[in-house]
């Protein structure tokens, strides 16, 4: 303590002692204040209040938002009533926007690394500095290595365009996603099959609909009768914000929901029933349920008219599939010695009874319109998610339910366009030259991509599944105009993401983050983190960009709507600290990189083309919506069916169009920011159904569903090769080598139907593993929290609350001393804080009670989990009846998280679950090469 | 007299809103090193730190950075830091852009100043807050009438009592209890007395004019 006395007047004046006329003169460092006019004075108070329409950020449902300001400060966030997507709810992470923008915790300035990856020690350094490091390192890297040496990762917010344009133009392939590294199993089916990505039930409501009087109205009804959830908890997982409120709603209309996961979910809470199967046997019920509607469809008999045949009409290779899944019916599951796909080969692998699943199947076939739909951490993080992908998707076109109004919907296909030019896709056209063995090589930028052209061909989207082993290890190309060419992974941007603990094994990230070569230098030679709160692998970052928070910045939202609707993220608060936007991230650098010489980055591609950020979005927006003017009803009866159209929703409406006959183009007004905002924020153009019967919406090479993914069409007496899997397969043709992962399979190459092929780590489904059956007792899957996915973990209050099962107060009274990045790493401040028992949601291992009774447990032990390669992790157990015997469920993103910039939840990582710790690295699913988070098996130490 | 006292007032704000913000610079470091305190001055603590600390036998530029990345893990980030620079952060909850912001907001517009910086650090950062107490001592050294002067001491010790110094005492322990680096700990010795001083000489000064009056 500073001992403290009066002074007198003299002793203020004694203080300066015999300096006081120098610090007199210190008045030259200056207030670091300027005086304002009245008139600046007045301009400053009512600028400092106003409403603003905006997207959220908080998770990646990205509701619209509008929000208000006082005084300059945010002071409320209320939903965007204008917003058919949220139609004006917010949820709790929304609200606490306030708590991330006003963080202490958040990221404030831009830093260099002065001390080890993983120390977390920087130093604050100016934007020019910054700036002037990574352009350095970048150009050297680009000499030396190649651009294909850089890597970047955006994270799982939509607005990613600034990035990707930069890094594009910078001469690299790797522009990635967190989609890129997620649940690629899930997509695929849709992907195949339709050209597009997410099927979703049509209960987004209002939707904006064409009246038979010609009028647009908003149309609140609800048609589903029937809705089946796979593994799937729209209540609890982020991205869509209409699948909890429009389950409820369409529920109360009458429609049954079934639930079918592991663990009761929120979802199931509110569902008529809950099946309980055991993980990682989704592909098996749908092979089930597909075969016995193949087997019990009666045209003729209403009550098992399962088929509804017209699917035919806009589909094909219908026979060629059919005839390839039914050719597995006489075989024997050398497991269990049952004919694959009949009711009782799927009771013994699911678990589920087989009066239940024959239930289920006819409930699914008979009831219309309905929608089968399938999750992120079911199916999307199997090794086989890729099969239950496709038969799912198979399931709702059959039945007749694609795009029927209340049935099921691909998102991906019927929302609006938006990007454009932006996205830089133009840049990966370029043609670059490589010297492989000796050769000079000529070829595309986007040829020389890791995985697309490395170990997995069928990598699309900007799939990257295959690291952090390839930043150990390097990249070969296999295939393409550059087979046989290696290049290292030199550079790693990741923005809004955090990998090292959501991505892959946790240990296998720092090991390649920390990896040095023998002069004692990192492999990765830069790695960069860009972002608005601290995560664990800012740990390992060179440098750190603050980037604007949502509220600070401008782009574009539409998170999977069923009809073309596109929303404004705009300026709420102008950006704090130092942090910039994306865009000024972007063209900071590009400046920075032009200077130095970059000879890809040129002025008419960036500042000339777009000198401001709402330059670069109204480019996005001039593709908008890019949808056809397709089906019933009709979006513009009045405008030419089937043409592609382009523009605001009024100058459409009102005929204000251009009408390009030859390219079937409507042109209205271009969509512009100005636009959106004079217009609360959104455009909606109005929603259609049956657009698969229409045309134009399907993005296959037939534009048509398509059962078989690698065909031949005669064309002007040519023989021409189409297909999803046509393009891979002509590649491994070519090169006469099959990828790795479907060689594991015994596959030469994609196959042009119908496949089967079993996950891994399942004792119970794949011969090879039953051996872990007895010692690995326990499969362990990963559920969602509010945490995860969100930019809330450093929100205490939110922490505070319990998440279904898997986020519970059981934290024991602990004094804390509070933590802090130290010179040395985490370093207690000394500053204690006292957390009484019970108080605080903490990530749990949620367990059968009846597991944990025969174990001997009671829910608060501290038990620790090892895999059969003795991964670990540890938390602590919550015994509930509210999950299959069998099964344990962590919350994905919500234990062992070792950050200090994240608050309170870092104070619990010691006793908390880290799921990534225990998934295997070597466990890439044979398609896609993304890891497979959901099968993992472990058996149990109780540890305190 | 009085004019000495007023012009030491906005030196010594300024030299402690220099020391506040980031990067520490050599005009600064040269600054503390050439101040001088009577032996037995409150400040004499707190600036014999900060000094030993700079006559320490290492190269003026190592000893820059290391200030600075000390400085950086203390108040910079990223993430969490020990000390948060904002009053925000010990008055209302841990929580950043609280009323102290915005009351420091409409306090720096009623007296028509605005810091150079925008409103994009929050106005309730320690260097913003002893800024404006430099700018209302320029205000008060520069002031023609008796009654201006007044005004801007009256707002001095108005904005020292009902912000600066609600939090300040926290934040400058937070800053000894973080570091081991005397510059920093004497740092926080200096801010604190010198801060608490001149509360004290404004009150004496301002219940003498008033009783005068």
């Amino acid at each position: 303590m500073i001992a403290t006395r009066k002074v007198s007047r003299r002793d203020f004046l004694k203080m300066a002692g015999a300096s006081a006329g120098g610090l007199a003169a210190m008045a030259a460092l200056g207030s670091g204040f300027r005086t304002l006019s009245a008139h600046e004075v007045r301009q400053q108070q009512e600028a400092g209040s106003r409403v603003v329409y905006t997207a959220c950020v908080m998770c990646p449902a990205e509701c619209g938002l509008e929000v208000h300001v006082e005084n300059g400060v945010v002071s409320r966030i209320y939903g965007n009533i204008h917003v058919p997507y949220n139609s004006g709810t917010v949820c709790a992470k929304g609200i606490a926007g306030l708590q991330l923008v006003y963080s202490v915790n958040r990221i404030k300035y831009p830093m260099i690394r002065v001390g080890e990856r993983g120390e977390g020690k920087f130093k604050r350094v100016t934007w020019e500095e910054a700036l002037d490091y990574i352009a350095t390192k970048l150009i050297e890297i680009k000499q030396k290595y190649g651009p294909e040496s850089v890597i970047m990762d955006c994270g799982d917010v939509t607005d990613r365009d600034p990035y990707y344009y930069l890094f594009r133009a910078f001469g690299t392939p790797h522009t990635v996603e967190h989609g890129s590294i997620c649940d690629t199993p899930r997509r695929h089916g849709p992907k195949l099959m339709f050209g597009g990505k997410r099927i979703e039930p049509d209960i987004m409501r209002p939707v904006l609909v064409r009246q038979p009087d010609g009028s647009l109205k908003n149309d609140y009804s609800y048609r589903t009768r029937l809705i089946i959830y796979v593994g799937w908890n729209p209540f609890t997982a982020t991205r869509i914000n209409y699948e909890s409120r429009g389950t409820v709603e369409a529920r109360l209309a009458g429609a049954r929901i079934i639930v079918i996961d592991p663990a009761f979910s929120n979802t199931a809470t509110k569902a008529d029933r809950w099946i309980p199967i055991r993980p990682g046997t989704d592909a098996d019920l749908f092979a089930a349920m597909l075969r016995y509607i193949l087997e019990n469809h009666r045209d003729d008999d209403p009550f098992r008219r399962y088929i509804d045949w017209s699917f035919k009409e806009y589909s094909q290779g219908w026979e060629e599939f059919e005839a390839a899944f039914r050719s597995w019916w006489d075989k024997k599951d050398p497991l269990n010695g049952l004919p694959y796909f009949s009711l009782e080969w799927a009771a013994d692998r699911t678990g589920i009874d087989a009066a239940t699943i024959a239930e289920l199947a006819h409930t699914f076939g008979i009831t219309k319109p309905a929608a089968l739909v399938w999750g992120m951490n079911g199916i999307g993080h199997h090794y086989n998610g890729y099969v239950a992908s496709i038969l799912g998707t198979v399931l709702n076109v059959i039945t007749g339910n694609m795009e029927v109004p209340g049935g099921a919907i691909d998102t991906e296909l019927v929302k609006s366009s938006k990007g454009g030019k932006t996205t830089g896709g133009d840049f990966l056209k370029r043609e670059v030259t490589r010297i492989v063995n000796g050769r000079e090589v000529k070829g595309k930028i986007e040829e020389l991509h890791m995985d697309g052209y490395g170990d997995w061909p069928a990598a699309w989207d900007d799939v990257v599944g295959d690291y952090p082993r390839r930043f150990i290890e390097g990249v070969t190309l296999r295939y393409g105009p550059f087979r046989g060419y290696h290049y290292p992974i030199k550079a790693y941007f990741i923005r809004t993401g955090n990998p090292v603990i959501t991505g892959s094994n946790t240990q296998k990230w720092i090991e390649a983050l920390t990896a040095k070569d023998e002069a004692g230098n990192y492999k990765v030679e830069l790695v960069v983190y860009i972002d608005t709160v601290f995560l664990e692998t800012g740990l390992y970052a060179d440098v750190i960009l603050p980037e604007a928070s949502f509220l600070e910045r401008m782009s574009l939202s539409d998170i999977y709507p069923v009809h073309p609707v596109l929303y404004l993220r705009d300026f709420v608060i102008r950006p704090l600290y130092e942090s910039k936007t994306q865009y000024e991230i972007c063209w900071a650098l590009a400046r920075k990189l032009y200077e130095k010489g970059d000879p890809d980055i040129q002025p008419k591609d960036f500042w000339e083309k777009y000198p401001t950020e709402e330059d670069f979005w109204n480019e996005a927006l001039k593709v908008a919506p890019g949808r056809p003017n397709t089906d019933e009803p009709l979006p513009y009866p009045n405008l030419p069916k089937g043409y592609k159209l382009l523009g605001t929703p009024d100058s459409l409406e009102a005929g204000r169009v251009q009408i390009d006959d030859e390219k079937k183009e409507i042109r209205g007004e271009p969509l512009t920011v100005q636009w959106l905002r004079e217009h609360h924020g959104v455009a909606v153009w109005p929603m259609s159904w049956k657009r698969f019967h229409g045309g134009g919406v399907l993005q296959t090479d037939s534009k048509k569903v398509e059962f078989v993914w690698d065909y031949t069409v005669e064309k002007d007496g040519k023989i021409e090769r189409k297909g999803r899997y046509s393009k891979y397969n002509k590649l491994i043709e070519e090169a006469g080598e099959t990828p790795p992962g479907i060689a594991r399979l015994g596959w030469q190459k994609y196959p042009a139907t119908f496949y089967w092929f079993e996950t891994r780590w399942n004792p119970y489904t794949n011969p090879d593993y039953a051996k872990y059956r007895e010692e690995y007792p326990f499969q362990v899957i990963s559920g969602r929290i509010h945490h995860a996915m969100s930019g809330t973990q450093m929100v205490d209050w939110l922490g505070r609350l319990p998440t279904e099962d898997l986020w519970a107060p059981l934290n024991d009274e602990r004094i804390v001393e509070e933590v802090i990045i130290g010179e040395n790493g985490p370093t207690s401040t000394g500053r204690r804080l006292k957390i009484p028992r019970g108080t605080w949601s903490i990530g749990v291992i949620q367990m059968n009670r009846a597991d944990g009774e025969r174990l001997g447990l009671k829910t608060g032990d501290l038990i620790e989990l090892e895999t059969p390669q003795g991964f670990k992790t540890r938390g602590k157990v919550y015994l509930v009846e509210t999950i299959r015997p069998g099964v344990l469920r962590v919350p994905l993103g919500g234990g062992g998280r070792f950050s200090p910039g994240l608050g309170k939840t870092y104070i619990f990582h010691d006793i908390t679950p880290n799921h990534n710790a225990l998934v295997d690295p070597e466990n890439l699913s044979p398609i896609m090469g993304q890891p497979a988070y959901g099968d993992v098996i472990v058996k149990i130490r109780k540890i305190g | 007299m009085m004019e000495e006292e007023l012009r030491t007032r906005e030196g010594l704000y300024s030299l402690l809103r220099a020391l506040f913000s980031y990067p520490l610079t050599d005009e600064v470091i040269d600054a503390i090193r050439s101040l001088a305190v009577m032996p037995d001055s409150p400040l004499a603590s707190g600036l014999g730190q900060m000094q030993s600390r700079l006559q320490e036998p290492m190269d003026r530029r190592a000893l820059m950075e290391t200030l600075n990345v000390e400085m950086t893990r203390l108040m910079e980030g990223p993430g969490r830091v020990p000390a948060p620079p904002f009053a925000s952060f010990y008055l209302h909850g841990g929580q950043l852009m609280g009323p102290a912001a915005t009351a420091a907001r409409q306090l720096y517009l009623e007296w028509h100043a605005i810091p150079e910086t925008g409103w994009q650090i929050p106005a309730d950062h320690i260097a913003i807050e002893l800024g404006f107490l430099a700018h209302l001592a320029r205000r008060a050294h520069q002031a023609t009438a008796p009654e201006e002067r007044a005004r801007a001491l009256r707002a001095s010790l108005d904005f020292l009592r009902h912000h600066v110094w609600t939090w300040l005492p926290d934040f400058c322990q937070a800053l000894r209890e973080a570091s081991a680096d005397p510059f920093f700990t004497g740092l926080a010795e200096f801010t604190q007395e010198a801060v608490r001083l001149d509360l004290q000489w404004l009150e004496e000064l301002l219940a003498e004019e008033a009783h005068r009056s």
